[in-house]
């Protein structure tokens, strides 16, 4: 819902609020330029500077001072009115006043699109969306951020969205004060909120006409600071009915001419203030800094409109259509999803079909979108993958704390059903979590978790049947896995490590099978999609098997497309990628794998590979800019067989990417593991962390686990735990 | 402007006997490059005595503007109906040409025509044209102290 209120206005207004954004930060430079440009009159009275002009200039009729500080005469020269600008220490006309015709055009397609009512009515929404949008985007920032004290904390998420909130977080503040201030200026011009101001005091006033007064004698003007004034009109010289009128920052009024004192005086009414103020605060006249800022905030529109318009539709195409779903406030069943690579989601569109067709009013969501309450809802079936071990998938990251906010549930069963895979320690750890979570929040369970092993149709189908059964309705499972759009990429080269053909390694480039065309080939894209080192590449083998996942050794701006690969013993996919040759072409996709990044900054990065996990680490190194320190612990077999980018490696150490190198060779006569070497090093990793170091692991589970064994050992006594550093961001894994 | 409207609105604001001793006079005003947004005018005449009589046209649609028009703001008391001798404000460079409804005893009585002018975020003109109404002064061009270029009125 909220998600919707963020997008909808962006989508419907883009165009305008691009429009109404960019001339906004063009207008933003002004004040700047005329507070820089005006002369500093401070300390003057209005009695003194008035004096002074009419002694020097002739034919003057008024003053005004702008906003910038700027003075400015109006003159009667022979029948001709002139604008002079006015230097206030001398009272001289030191130049012509020129408006800039650019600045009034550009105000114009600010305030009216260079339209008339219907311009300004259409800028005024657009005001009204930008303020939904900014407020709505900012709840979901803390939503995100995991509330109000972190919203200052590093932006976990792939590149994209790391940009898009990263960028939204800076401009918040002067976009949120730019909508309200506009909206409320928008609202005033159409009279739906008062403007102020009586009548005009000026209405029937009588000057005494006796002969008139020296104007640096009048009390009422030597009582005005230059700094308040906004404008004063002096009385016509050959007309005795006529009046000095003087607007300052406070009120206005008539002075008579012949004793320098009151006629009559209105001042400000509240409302009057409140616009003045409005009025400074959105335009920054008078407060240059301020219009920066708003103008710099303003800049981030388009950036955020293109990033989020990515975001949206990248949102769109990752879920699956669900036909018939029903709202979440009337469904008697709600299905939600917890997925990674959105392989779950396959399976929960075809439990959602079943459970639809069989009958019942079905909500399914992510399930991040967890609500509160659900009024009408009898029972709630998760579907959850596991990220690594036991953590939540990227669409369920938010349940745990959504749940923890609502209130205690009553009559609502519920039963959950976990994927993932047996060789990890913690099978379908996320989804016990989640049963637990849900039990304690007074659901009532309708079994133990069920599970299911790498996408195992069968298991699934199991599971389907016993949910009939207790549901008593004929479930008629229609399962197709859920792949996304695959691209052709063709080997290019490929390097092989090891003696044994039936364990070797091997690193393997592609490039697109077929180059860009039209409008991406014109924007320089590649043909490749969007990537960065650590994603992950999911290769589709021939015949339809399952698809299988390798990280990635480089990013889409290399060009090519590297992953390391070891056949496995009976492994579909690793033999089908060992036995390619420079000119196959294979089916793939891409993975964003955002927690597996180097932090932003500049601490210590300490990586951990063994074997093939050395592919997406040697890519961070290659991308390493050389003032940050890079620690790599690397295991291999031995130092000629599976020593993987083995010159690389070195060349890298000698450029000063990688600070060190440490090697661990498991079949050498020392036998050591990469964990043998993280303890002997314990005294450096330990200060490494103490200086905020991150830690990124990369290998099979069992490499993983001894590593995460080392760290304890490393970290005992320092009041730092694993678990700790993972909570913060700065232990990650990337395991197969 | 719509045409049939200024008739009728004259006829009745200036509340002649009968459209019989009335004749229509045109306006035309062009303005100077002053450099600025679209200005509000104001032209209405006085009597012998300088005071207030009625209101010509009034180039100004927004009335919460109009106290800029300060000469003519104050003789109406802001409270003028302009009702169909009104229109959009004038661009810069811009010439306004309209005709109205004059009651023939108006004529060579000592009646003046002041016009005001006011443009956004510059200087209010008060009476910036003040010309007599009489028969000789049929088409003769007048000059403004502010953003009127030239203005003038024919019988």
């Amino acid at each position: 819902m909220l998600r919707k209120l963020h997008s909808t206005p962006g989508l419907i207004a883009a165009l305008l609020l691009l429009v109404v954004a960019l001339t906004g930060s063009v207008l933003s430079v002004f004040p700047t330029l005329e507070q820089a440009a005006a002369k500093d009159a401070s300390g003057i009275d209005v009695a003194t500077l008035a004096s002074r002009v009419s002694a020097r200039v002739s034919g003057v009729e008024s003053l005004v001072r702008e906003p910038s500080g700027l003075i400015i005469a109006y003159r009667l020269v022979g029948e001709e009115q002139r604008i002079s600008i006015i230097d206030p220490a001398s009272g001289e006309a030191v130049a012509a006043y020129q408006p800039s015709a650019v600045q009034r055009w550009v105000k114009n397609l600010h305030r009216r699109l260079l339209l008339d009512d219907a311009g300004r009515v259409a800028t005024g929404v657009a005001a009204a969306c930008m303020l939904v949008i900014v407020l709505s985007g900012l709840t979901l920032l803390v939503r995100r951020m995991g509330g109000w004290k972190q919203l200052s904390g590093p932006v976990r998420g792939t590149t994209l969205q790391r940009l898009h909130n990263e960028i939204a977080r800076f401009a918040l503040a002067g976009l949120v004060l730019s909508a309200a201030t506009g909206l409320l200026m928008s609202l005033a011009t159409f009279g739906l909120i008062p403007e102020g101001g009586g009548t005009d005091p000026l209405l029937d006033v009588q000057p005494s006409a006796a002969s008139a007064m020296a104007l640096d004698r009048m009390p009422e003007l030597q009582a005005v600071d230059v700094s308040r004034l906004r404008q004063l009109k002096l009385a016509g010289p050959g007309d005795p009915g006529d009046v000095i009128e003087l607007e300052t920052t406070d009120g206005a009024g008539a002075i008579d001419p012949a004793t320098g004192t009151w006629l009559a005086y209105t001042a400000l009414d509240g409302w009057q203030r409140l616009h003045a103020t409005v009025r400074m605060l959105h335009t920054g006249d008078g407060m240059w800094w301020l219009g920066l800022l708003l103008g710099a905030s303003s800049l981030a529109v388009p950036v955020l409109a293109v990033t989020g318009f990515l975001l949206w539709r990248r949102r769109r195409q990752g879920l699956p259509r669900l036909i018939g779903n029903v709202p979440a406030q009337d469904a008697d069943t709600v299905l939600l999803v917890g997925s990674e690579t959105n392989t779950t989601w396959g399976f929960a569109v075809a439990l959602h079909a079943a459970l639809t067709s069989a009958g019942l009013r079905v909500h399914t969501a992510p399930m991040n979108d967890f609500a509160a309450r659900y009024r009408t809802a009898r029972r709630l079936l998760v579907l959850t993958s596991t990220y690594g071990d036991g953590v939540a998938p990227e669409s369920a990251r938010q349940f745990t704390a959504r749940l923890a906010r609502a209130r205690a549930s009553t009559g609502v069963a519920f039963a959950v059903l976990g994927f993932g895979d047996r060789q990890f320690a913690q099978f379908c750890g996320f989804a016990h979590q989640v049963h637990l979570a849900l039990a304690a929040k007074g659901f009532e369970v309708l079994r133990e978790p069920g599970t299911v092993d790498r996408h195992s149709e069968p298991e699934f189908r199991q599971w389907c049947e016993w949910l009939g059964q207790t549901l008593g309705v004929a479930l008629d499972i229609q399962y197709t896995p859920m792949l996304p759009p695959t691209t052709a990429l063709k080997l290019v080269s490929r390097t092989d490590y090891g003696a044994d053909p039936q364990t070797l390694a091997a690193v393997l480039r592609f490039v697109p099978a077929a180059a860009a065309t039209g409008w991406r080939s014109w924007l320089g894209f590649s043909g490749l999609p969007p990537f960065e080192t650590g994603d992950l590449l999911g290769v589709v083998p021939p015949e339809g098997a399952a698809p299988r996942y390798y990280s990635l050794a480089s990013a889409a701006t290399d060009g090519v497309v590297e992953i390391c690969v070891r056949r496995q013993h009976g492994g579909v996919c690793s033999t089908y990628l060992t036995g390619l040759q420079p000119g196959a072409t294979i089916e793939a996709f891409v993975r964003p794998n955002a927690r597996f990044r180097p932090a932003a900054g500049d601490v210590p990065v300490i990586l951990i590979g063994a074997g093939t996990g050395i592919g997406p680490l040697i890519g961070f190194v290659r991308h390493n800019p050389p003032q940050r320190p890079m620690y790599l612990y690397f295991g291999a077999r031995d130092a000629e067989d599976g020593f993987l980018y083995r010159d690389e490696l070195h060349g890298l150490v000698g450029d000063r990417r990688l600070h060190a190198l440490t090697t661990a060779f498991s079949r050498s006569v020392e036998r050591a593991y990469v964990q043998d070497r993280l303890v002997a090093d314990a005294q450096r990793l330990r200060e490494l962390v103490g200086q905020g170091a991150q830690v990124m692991v990369c290998g099979g589970r069992k490499m993983a686990a001894g590593v995460a064994d080392a760290w304890e050992r490393i970290l005992a006594g320092s009041g730092l735990t694993v678990a700790l550093l993972r909570t913060q961001g700065r232990y990650v894994e990337d395991v197969y | 402007m719509k045409h049939a409207w200024p008739l009728a609105a004259v006829a009745g604001a200036l509340a002649v006997p009968s459209i019989a001793s009335a004749r229509p006079v045109a306006l035309e005003t062009q303005l100077t490059s002053y450099g600025g947004d679209g200005a509000y005018l104001a032209i209405y005449l006085t009597d012998r005595v300088g005071k207030y009589h009625s209101t010509l046209w009034v180039a100004a649609p927004k009335a919460k503007y109009w106290k800029h028009l300060s000469d003519w703001y104050r003789a109406t008391g802001g409270t003028a109906k302009v009702d169909g001798i009104s229109g959009a404000s004038v661009g810069a460079g811009k010439t306004l040409r309209v005709t109205v409804e004059l009651a023939d005893a108006l004529l060579d009585a000592g009646y003046e025509i002041h016009i005001d002018t006011a443009v956004e975020k510059m200087k209010d003109n008060p009476s910036e044209v003040v010309v007599p109404l009489t028969s000789a002064g049929t088409g003769k061009p007048a000059v403004g102290r502010g953003y009127v270029k030239s203005f003038r009125y024919t019988l």
